[in-house]
């Protein structure tokens, strides 16, 4: 069965599709059948982190238009995992990709798309490709297709920063998940800076929330430097920020 | 039913309303329709049998859930089978804002 993860922001910028990538590719790499699906269809961003300029065709978007199988937008792109690290004997990575045209935005914009349409799309990708697990990297807030991926989650995973508008927003999605019967609610908070009491400040989320919070990622120079330029936490396994995200990764493989 | 999240007024959602359900619909359903939604969309294809299994519930109970999904026309029978018809929210566009969209969108194709 597969185990679907969405990863959700309630506001933008929080590292949501770097978080997103890293956490597939780490999957992938330990021998999983892993697909990214980028639903974040106004400001998509996901295949950047794997090392496209333009968005591979054909695309989510051409699926919601009822031109191709979704399977058909499901690029495998587990040779972009980085050189340096070995794929476990099994492993692969998909990426279905959103359209960056800005006529193809635009398109969704003005006409929307069906949304019981983007959950046969979830259903028959997890099934067609014997998924392990299907990430879904979401568009902030809360709208309809994002709360549909919520209710076919088995995870949601919500980013949040230390931030006061990051909080009270977090509290509000963390309201819906529960309300929509989420199973797995797993808090990660990024770009903490140095200085803080991480312990402190893992016990106010938990209190505040009542929700795990399973990773604590820091504001990491290098990681900023990095500017989406690839998959950090295999290129830098050693650093902070990655071994954060090998706790994240743990944490969903024990949740299977 | 409450209001949607698109804006749209509530209120019950009915075969001959044109309001779509909408996902925040979704927390007004008694707990087994809901959980029995929840898992036909992540299925697809379900019947009385596997949803007594996987709601824990004698058949025929199963079977009133299923019916009572099909009455809110959140699913369909098909002979004596019960399925997940995507009838969850149509979503409409975000914008209507007099063309704006149509013309950039028409310009960006033209281009």
């Amino acid at each position: 069965m597969t185990q679907v993860i969405s990863i959700h922001s309630f506001r933008g910028g929080t590292g949501k599709s770097n978080t997103t990538a890293n956490v597939a590719a780490r999957l992938a790499a330990s021998g999983a059948r892993v697909a990214v699906i980028d639903t974040d269809i106004q400001s998509p961003g996901v295949h950047v982190i794997f090392g496209y300029d333009d968005t591979p065709e054909p695309t989510l978007n051409d699926y919601l238009w009822g031109k191709v199988a979704i399977t058909d937008a499901a690029h495998n792109i587990t040779d972009r995992l980085s050189p340096d690290i070995g794929v476990t004997s099994g492993g692969e990575l998909w990426l279905v990709p959103s359209s960056i045209k800005p006529s193809d935005i635009a398109r969704v914009l003005r006409e929307g798309y069906d949304v019981g349409t983007l959950n046969d799309g979830f259903r028959n990708l997890a099934n067609d490709l014997s998924l392990d697990y299907l990430l879904i990297d979401t568009h902030p807030g809360l709208n309809e297709e994002t709360l549909l991926s919520f209710t076919i989650s088995d995870t949601v995973l919500l980013l949040l920063r230390p931030d006061r508008q990051d909080f009270q927003g977090t509290a509000v999605t963390v309201d819906v998940a529960r309300r929509l019967d989420v199973p797995n609610l797993f808090l990660l908070l990024n770009k903490i800076p140095s200085g803080i009491d991480l312990d402190d400040l893992r016990a106010q989320m938990n209190t505040a929330y009542n929700a795990e919070t399973v990773g604590m990622l820091p504001l990491a120079e290098e990681v900023v430097q990095n500017a989406s330029g690839g998959l950090f936490s295999l290129t830098s396994p050693d650093h902070p920020w990655s071994q954060q995200i090998g706790l994240v990764v743990e944490r969903v493989q024990s949740g299977r | 039913m409450s209001a949607t999240s698109d804006g749209t007024a509530g209120g019950e959602f009915t075969p001959e309303s044109d309001m779509a359900f909408g996902v925040m619909d979704w927390t007004e359903l008694p707990g087994p329709e809901r959980h029995c939604l929840r898992w036909m969309l992540r299925h697809g294809e379900v019947g009385a049998v596997e949803a007594a299994i996987e709601l824990e519930m004698s058949e025929d109970d199963a079977y009133a859930v299923l019916e009572a999904l099909v009455g809110r026309h959140l699913a369909v029978r098909v002979e004596d089978r019960v399925i997940y018809v995507g009838n969850i929210g149509h979503k409409t566009a975000r914008f209507k804002p007099g063309g704006v969209w149509d013309s950039l969108s028409q310009k960006l194709i033209d281009e």
